[in-house]
Protein backbone atom coordinates (compact mmCIF):
# COMPACT_ATOMS: atom_id res chain seq x y z
CA UNK A 1 0.00 0.00 0.00
CA UNK A 2 3.23 2.19 0.28
CA UNK A 3 5.34 3.28 -2.48
CA UNK A 4 8.95 4.29 -1.82
CA UNK A 5 8.79 3.13 1.56
CA UNK A 6 12.33 2.95 1.98
CA UNK A 7 13.16 7.17 2.19
CA UNK A 8 10.39 6.61 5.25
CA UNK A 9 12.57 4.49 6.40
CA UNK A 10 15.29 6.02 5.88
CA UNK A 11 14.27 8.68 7.20
CA UNK A 12 13.04 7.29 10.71
CA UNK A 13 16.44 6.12 11.27
CA UNK A 14 18.16 9.82 10.90
CA UNK A 15 15.58 11.08 13.33
CA UNK A 16 17.36 12.98 16.05
CA UNK A 17 18.01 11.65 19.65
CA UNK A 18 17.44 14.13 22.67
CA UNK A 19 19.05 14.26 25.90
CA UNK A 20 17.17 14.79 29.12
CA UNK A 21 17.61 18.07 30.87
CA UNK A 22 20.67 18.42 33.33
CA UNK A 23 19.97 17.44 36.35
CA UNK A 24 16.93 14.84 35.89
CA UNK A 25 18.73 11.91 36.50
CA UNK A 26 19.60 13.57 40.18
CA UNK A 27 15.76 14.27 40.52
CA UNK A 28 15.26 10.79 40.03
CA UNK A 29 18.10 10.03 42.79
CA UNK A 30 16.60 11.86 44.72
CA UNK A 31 12.90 11.28 44.83
CA UNK A 32 13.81 7.47 45.58
CA UNK A 33 15.17 6.10 48.80
CA UNK A 34 16.89 3.23 47.81
CA UNK A 35 17.15 1.58 50.85
CA UNK A 36 13.71 1.70 51.13
CA UNK A 37 13.10 0.41 47.27
CA UNK A 38 15.44 -2.29 47.42
CA UNK A 39 14.49 -3.97 50.53
CA UNK A 40 11.80 -5.96 49.01
CA UNK A 41 13.17 -6.88 45.89
CA UNK A 42 15.90 -7.67 47.63
CA UNK A 43 14.27 -9.82 49.91
CA UNK A 44 12.49 -11.82 46.52
CA UNK A 45 15.38 -12.41 45.31
CA UNK A 46 15.51 -15.93 43.74
CA UNK A 47 17.82 -18.46 45.53
CA UNK A 48 19.34 -21.14 43.30
CA UNK A 49 20.66 -24.20 44.18
CA UNK A 50 24.02 -25.55 41.93
CA UNK A 51 23.92 -28.25 39.83
CA UNK A 52 23.55 -31.77 41.28
CA UNK A 53 27.19 -32.89 39.67
CA UNK A 54 29.04 -29.39 40.99
CA UNK A 55 29.74 -31.82 44.47
CA UNK A 56 31.15 -35.18 42.90
CA UNK A 57 33.33 -32.87 41.00
CA UNK A 58 34.46 -31.07 43.66
CA UNK A 59 35.07 -34.08 45.38
CA UNK A 60 36.95 -35.03 42.20
CA UNK A 61 39.14 -32.14 42.43
CA UNK A 62 39.97 -32.13 45.56
CA UNK A 63 41.72 -35.43 45.60
CA UNK A 64 43.77 -34.19 42.59
CA UNK A 65 44.98 -31.56 44.21
CA UNK A 66 47.72 -32.42 46.79
CA UNK A 67 47.69 -28.86 48.91
CA UNK A 68 44.29 -30.10 49.97
CA UNK A 69 45.19 -33.34 50.67
CA UNK A 70 44.38 -34.28 55.07
CA UNK A 71 47.16 -34.13 56.78
CA UNK A 72 48.71 -36.48 58.40
CA UNK A 73 49.49 -36.83 62.31
CA UNK A 74 47.55 -34.61 64.34
CA UNK A 75 46.44 -30.68 63.26
CA UNK A 76 48.27 -28.25 64.72
CA UNK A 77 44.60 -26.43 66.39
CA UNK A 78 44.12 -30.14 68.86
CA UNK A 79 48.32 -30.07 69.78
CA UNK A 80 47.56 -27.82 72.68
CA UNK A 81 45.04 -30.33 73.95
CA UNK A 82 46.53 -33.25 73.70
CA UNK A 83 49.66 -31.46 75.20
CA UNK A 84 47.35 -30.53 78.32
CA UNK A 85 45.72 -34.28 78.30
CA UNK A 86 49.71 -35.68 78.78
CA UNK A 87 49.98 -33.10 81.14
CA UNK A 88 47.18 -33.86 82.99
CA UNK A 89 47.95 -37.33 83.02
CA UNK A 90 51.57 -36.93 83.96
CA UNK A 91 50.60 -35.46 87.56
CA UNK A 92 47.65 -37.88 87.93
CA UNK A 93 49.77 -40.68 87.51
CA UNK A 94 52.95 -38.90 89.14
CA UNK A 95 50.95 -36.56 91.75
CA UNK A 96 47.69 -38.94 92.62
CA UNK A 97 44.80 -37.32 94.35
CA UNK A 98 42.77 -38.42 96.78
CA UNK A 99 39.50 -37.14 96.41
CA UNK A 100 38.02 -35.74 99.52
CA UNK A 101 35.37 -37.14 101.26
CA UNK A 102 32.35 -35.68 99.44
CA UNK A 103 29.99 -33.77 102.00
CA UNK A 104 26.79 -34.82 103.22
CA UNK A 105 24.59 -32.33 101.34
CA UNK A 106 26.40 -33.19 97.99
CA UNK A 107 24.43 -36.39 96.38
CA UNK A 108 26.77 -39.22 94.72
CA UNK A 109 27.23 -37.94 90.85
CA UNK A 110 25.30 -39.24 88.73
CA UNK A 111 28.66 -39.23 86.03
CA UNK A 112 30.38 -41.47 88.32
CA UNK A 113 28.40 -44.14 87.76
CA UNK A 114 28.72 -46.26 84.09
CA UNK A 115 25.48 -47.75 82.54
CA UNK A 116 24.90 -51.48 83.56
CA UNK A 117 26.35 -53.88 81.93
CA UNK A 118 24.77 -57.22 80.91
CA UNK A 119 26.55 -60.31 81.42
CA UNK A 120 25.43 -63.27 79.79
CA UNK A 121 25.90 -67.04 79.32
CA UNK A 122 28.01 -66.81 82.62
CA UNK A 123 29.34 -70.56 84.29
CA UNK A 124 26.66 -71.94 85.88
CA UNK A 125 27.90 -71.78 89.64
CA UNK A 126 27.54 -69.59 92.41
CA UNK A 127 29.40 -66.36 92.67
CA UNK A 128 29.43 -63.36 94.11
CA UNK A 129 29.53 -59.84 92.11
CA UNK A 130 30.74 -56.70 93.71
CA UNK A 131 28.69 -53.74 92.77
CA UNK A 132 29.67 -50.31 93.67
CA UNK A 133 32.65 -51.76 96.29
CA UNK A 134 29.97 -51.73 98.90
CA UNK A 135 26.96 -54.39 97.84
CA UNK A 136 27.20 -57.91 97.09
CA UNK A 137 24.60 -60.04 95.45
CA UNK A 138 24.37 -63.97 95.40
CA UNK A 139 24.00 -65.28 91.72
CA UNK A 140 22.06 -68.71 92.49
CA UNK A 141 23.09 -70.82 89.23
CA UNK A 142 20.44 -71.35 86.78
CA UNK A 143 19.50 -73.30 83.59
CA UNK A 144 18.61 -70.53 80.99
CA UNK A 145 20.74 -67.82 80.21
CA UNK A 146 20.91 -64.79 83.08
CA UNK A 147 20.95 -61.26 82.96
CA UNK A 148 22.88 -59.36 85.79
CA UNK A 149 25.01 -56.36 86.37
CA UNK A 150 26.86 -54.52 87.86
CA UNK A 151 28.24 -51.12 88.21
CA UNK A 152 31.58 -49.44 87.48
CA UNK A 153 33.20 -46.93 89.71
CA UNK A 154 34.80 -43.95 87.75
CA UNK A 155 38.04 -42.78 89.13
CA UNK A 156 37.40 -39.44 91.01
CA UNK A 157 41.26 -38.43 89.46
CA UNK A 158 40.48 -39.32 86.02
CA UNK A 159 37.08 -37.14 86.69
CA UNK A 160 39.72 -34.82 87.87
CA UNK A 161 42.18 -35.31 85.09
CA UNK A 162 39.66 -34.18 82.41
CA UNK A 163 37.99 -31.21 84.05
CA UNK A 164 41.50 -30.05 84.06
CA UNK A 165 41.95 -30.46 80.73
CA UNK A 166 38.84 -28.01 80.35
CA UNK A 167 40.49 -25.53 82.57
CA UNK A 168 43.78 -25.06 81.16
CA UNK A 169 44.69 -22.17 83.63
CA UNK A 170 43.59 -23.88 86.53
CA UNK A 171 46.01 -26.72 85.69
CA UNK A 172 48.56 -23.98 85.72
CA UNK A 173 48.00 -22.35 88.92
CA UNK A 174 47.93 -26.00 90.50
CA UNK A 175 51.26 -26.95 88.37
CA UNK A 176 52.73 -23.74 89.68
CA UNK A 177 51.90 -23.84 93.16
CA UNK A 178 53.36 -27.06 93.22
CA UNK A 179 56.56 -25.57 92.91
CA UNK A 180 56.04 -23.74 96.16
CA UNK A 181 55.15 -20.32 94.56
CA UNK A 182 55.12 -17.95 97.56
CA UNK A 183 51.87 -16.30 96.25
CA UNK A 184 50.08 -19.62 96.80
CA UNK A 185 50.50 -19.90 100.70
CA UNK A 186 49.04 -16.09 100.93
CA UNK A 187 45.10 -16.35 102.59
CA UNK A 188 43.83 -14.66 99.93
CA UNK A 189 45.10 -17.06 97.25
CA UNK A 190 43.87 -19.97 99.20
CA UNK A 191 40.74 -18.59 100.30
CA UNK A 192 40.35 -17.94 95.78
CA UNK A 193 41.36 -21.44 95.22
CA UNK A 194 38.91 -22.65 97.73
CA UNK A 195 36.25 -20.70 96.20
CA UNK A 196 37.25 -22.34 93.01
CA UNK A 197 36.68 -25.44 94.07
CA UNK A 198 33.88 -25.09 95.39
CA UNK A 199 31.94 -23.49 92.14
CA UNK A 200 33.78 -26.20 90.27
CA UNK A 201 32.57 -28.99 92.43
CA UNK A 202 28.84 -26.75 92.34
CA UNK A 203 28.87 -26.92 88.58
CA UNK A 204 29.78 -30.59 88.35
CA UNK A 205 27.00 -31.34 90.00
CA UNK A 206 24.85 -28.85 88.26
CA UNK A 207 25.75 -30.24 84.95
CA UNK A 208 24.93 -33.93 86.37
CA UNK A 209 21.68 -32.83 87.36
CA UNK A 210 21.15 -31.70 83.96
CA UNK A 211 21.67 -34.18 82.51
CA UNK A 212 22.38 -34.84 78.72
CA UNK A 213 19.51 -32.61 77.28
CA UNK A 214 20.15 -29.70 79.75
CA UNK A 215 16.45 -28.81 78.84
CA UNK A 216 15.62 -27.14 82.38
CA UNK A 217 16.03 -23.27 81.33
CA UNK A 218 16.42 -22.50 85.09
CA UNK A 219 19.32 -25.08 85.89
CA UNK A 220 20.95 -23.41 82.63
CA UNK A 221 20.96 -20.42 83.85
CA UNK A 222 22.58 -21.15 87.10
CA UNK A 223 25.19 -23.35 85.26
CA UNK A 224 26.22 -20.39 83.28
CA UNK A 225 26.54 -17.92 86.30
CA UNK A 226 28.46 -20.27 88.01
CA UNK A 227 30.88 -20.81 84.90
CA UNK A 228 31.20 -17.48 85.23
CA UNK A 229 31.99 -16.32 88.83
CA UNK A 230 34.44 -19.64 88.13
CA UNK A 231 35.96 -17.58 85.15
CA UNK A 232 36.02 -14.37 87.35
CA UNK A 233 37.91 -16.68 90.66
CA UNK A 234 40.48 -17.94 88.17
CA UNK A 235 41.06 -14.82 86.51
CA UNK A 236 41.74 -13.06 89.53
CA UNK A 237 44.02 -16.13 91.01
CA UNK A 238 46.17 -16.17 87.41
CA UNK A 239 46.31 -12.26 87.96
CA UNK A 240 47.98 -12.43 91.51
CA UNK A 241 50.17 -15.35 90.11
CA UNK B 1 14.35 6.21 26.22
CA UNK B 2 13.81 10.39 26.86
CA UNK B 3 13.70 10.63 22.76
CA UNK B 4 10.90 8.47 22.98
CA UNK B 5 9.19 10.23 25.59
CA UNK B 6 9.55 13.36 23.98
CA UNK B 7 8.20 12.35 20.40
CA UNK B 8 4.74 10.79 22.32
CA UNK B 9 4.52 13.90 24.13
CA UNK B 10 6.03 16.27 21.86
CA UNK B 11 7.11 18.51 24.90
CA UNK B 12 10.30 19.16 26.68
CA UNK B 13 9.21 19.17 30.12
CA UNK B 14 6.41 16.66 29.60
CA UNK B 15 9.33 13.91 28.22
CA UNK B 16 11.00 14.99 31.50
CA UNK B 17 8.07 14.46 33.77
CA UNK B 18 7.30 10.78 31.79
CA UNK B 19 10.88 9.99 32.36
CA UNK B 20 11.25 11.00 35.94
CA UNK B 21 7.85 9.19 36.60
CA UNK B 22 8.42 6.10 34.64
CA UNK B 23 12.02 4.94 36.05
CA UNK B 24 10.06 5.57 40.09
CA UNK B 25 8.11 2.56 38.47
CA UNK B 26 11.03 1.24 37.63
CA UNK B 27 12.76 0.76 40.78
CA UNK B 28 9.32 0.44 43.32
CA UNK B 29 8.26 -2.55 40.80
CA UNK B 30 11.69 -4.07 39.57
CA UNK B 31 10.73 -7.07 41.80
CA UNK B 32 7.61 -7.51 39.68
CA UNK B 33 9.57 -7.79 36.25
CA UNK B 34 9.21 -10.89 35.34
CA UNK B 35 12.31 -11.58 32.35
CA UNK B 36 9.34 -11.97 29.47
CA UNK B 37 11.59 -9.54 27.77
CA UNK B 38 14.84 -7.71 27.92
CA UNK B 39 14.80 -5.47 31.29
CA UNK B 40 15.52 -2.67 28.69
CA UNK B 41 12.24 -3.26 26.73
CA UNK B 42 10.63 -3.74 30.14
CA UNK B 43 11.49 0.09 30.80
CA UNK B 44 11.17 1.27 27.57
CA UNK B 45 7.33 0.43 27.70
CA UNK B 46 6.82 1.97 30.98
CA UNK B 47 8.46 4.79 29.81
CA UNK B 48 6.01 4.48 26.67
CA UNK B 49 3.21 4.27 29.07
CA UNK B 50 4.06 7.09 31.80
CA UNK B 51 4.24 9.52 28.02
CA UNK B 52 0.82 8.12 26.70
CA UNK B 53 -0.41 9.56 30.35
CA UNK B 54 1.29 12.40 30.18
CA UNK B 55 -0.73 12.90 26.51
CA UNK B 56 -4.13 11.70 28.09
CA UNK B 57 -3.78 14.24 31.10
CA UNK B 58 -3.37 17.15 28.45
CA UNK B 59 -6.27 16.01 25.98
CA UNK B 60 -7.08 12.30 24.24
CA UNK B 61 -7.22 13.12 21.05
CA UNK B 62 -7.57 9.65 19.91
CA UNK B 63 -11.30 9.66 19.07
CA UNK B 64 -10.66 13.05 17.56
CA UNK B 65 -9.46 12.21 14.48
CA UNK B 66 -11.56 9.01 13.82
CA UNK B 67 -10.35 8.48 10.22
CA UNK B 68 -11.07 4.90 9.12
CA UNK B 69 -8.54 2.87 7.53
CA UNK B 70 -9.01 2.82 3.54
CA UNK B 71 -6.23 1.49 0.60
CA UNK B 72 -5.49 4.53 -0.44
CA UNK B 73 -1.85 4.53 -2.04
CA UNK B 74 0.49 6.24 0.04
CA UNK B 75 3.28 6.93 -1.66
CA UNK B 76 6.72 8.50 0.08
CA UNK B 77 8.68 10.13 -2.60
CA UNK B 78 11.38 9.05 -5.21
CA UNK B 79 13.79 11.40 -3.36
CA UNK B 80 15.00 10.94 -0.07
CA UNK B 81 13.39 12.34 2.87
CA UNK B 82 14.99 14.94 5.31
CA UNK B 83 15.05 13.67 8.93
CA UNK B 84 14.32 17.31 10.43
CA UNK B 85 11.62 17.78 8.36
CA UNK B 86 10.17 14.70 9.21
CA UNK B 87 10.47 15.97 12.93
CA UNK B 88 8.91 18.45 12.79
CA UNK B 89 6.20 17.28 10.72
CA UNK B 90 5.78 14.11 13.12
CA UNK B 91 5.19 17.05 16.33
CA UNK B 92 2.54 18.54 13.83
CA UNK B 93 0.54 15.72 14.20
CA UNK B 94 -2.79 15.11 16.46
CA UNK B 95 -1.37 13.71 19.99
CA UNK B 96 -2.72 10.50 19.65
CA UNK B 97 -1.75 9.75 16.05
CA UNK B 98 1.43 10.95 17.01
CA UNK B 99 1.49 8.51 19.42
CA UNK B 100 0.42 5.73 17.38
CA UNK B 101 2.95 6.33 14.39
CA UNK B 102 6.06 6.86 17.15
CA UNK B 103 5.22 3.33 18.58
CA UNK B 104 4.67 1.42 14.98
CA UNK B 105 7.06 3.09 13.12
CA UNK B 106 9.74 4.41 15.26
CA UNK B 107 9.44 2.02 17.92
CA UNK B 108 8.61 -0.57 16.08
CA UNK B 109 5.76 -1.84 18.51
CA UNK B 110 3.37 -4.47 16.37
CA UNK B 111 -0.28 -3.06 16.71
CA UNK B 112 -1.21 -5.52 19.53
CA UNK B 113 0.83 -4.34 21.63
CA UNK B 114 -0.09 -0.42 20.64
CA UNK B 115 -3.70 -1.50 21.56
CA UNK B 116 -2.83 -2.73 24.91
CA UNK B 117 -0.79 0.30 25.86
CA UNK B 118 -3.27 2.71 24.61
CA UNK B 119 -6.36 0.73 25.59
CA UNK B 120 -7.12 1.08 22.11
CA UNK B 121 -8.47 -1.51 19.82
CA UNK B 122 -6.23 -2.91 16.96
CA UNK B 123 -8.13 -1.54 14.36
CA UNK B 124 -8.16 1.89 15.94
CA UNK B 125 -4.49 1.58 15.75
CA UNK B 126 -4.18 0.85 12.41
CA UNK B 127 -6.67 3.73 11.45
CA UNK B 128 -4.66 6.11 13.18
CA UNK B 129 -1.05 5.32 11.86
CA UNK B 130 -2.70 5.31 8.75
CA UNK B 131 -4.27 9.16 9.41
CA UNK B 132 -0.84 9.57 11.04
CA UNK B 133 1.15 8.51 7.36
CA UNK B 134 -1.61 10.23 5.52
CA UNK B 135 -0.95 13.87 7.37
CA UNK B 136 2.77 13.29 7.49
CA UNK B 137 2.62 13.13 3.42
CA UNK B 138 0.95 15.83 3.18
CA UNK B 139 2.93 18.21 5.44
CA UNK B 140 6.01 16.64 3.86
CA UNK B 141 4.71 17.21 0.03
CA UNK B 142 6.57 20.20 -0.37
CA UNK B 143 9.86 18.67 -0.34
CA UNK B 144 8.70 15.59 -1.82
CA UNK B 145 9.78 14.54 -5.58
CA UNK B 146 7.49 12.33 -7.53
Amino acid sequence: MEQNRENLQQAIRQLPEYQPPAGLWDAIAGELDFDQTLEKPLQELPVYTPPADIWDSLAARIEQAPELAPEKGIRPAYKWLVGLMLLALGVWVFFPVVPPAAPASIPTAPAQVAEPIALNNQPQQTRTIQTNNTQKKAVKPTSQPRTAHRTEVVDDALIMACRRAEDPDYDLVETLCKEALPVCEEPQFKQLKAEFDDLTQAHTELKNALGQYADDPDLVSQLIDIEHARDQVLQQLMAMM
Amino acid sequence: MYTTAYRITGDVDWAGEALQDAFMQVFKHIGSFEQRSTLGAWIKTIVVRAALQKVDRRKSSMTSWPEEYSDTMLDWGSSPIDAMQLEQAIQRLPEGARAVFVLAEVEGYAHKEIAEMLDISEGTSKSQLFAAKKRLRELLSPQMMY
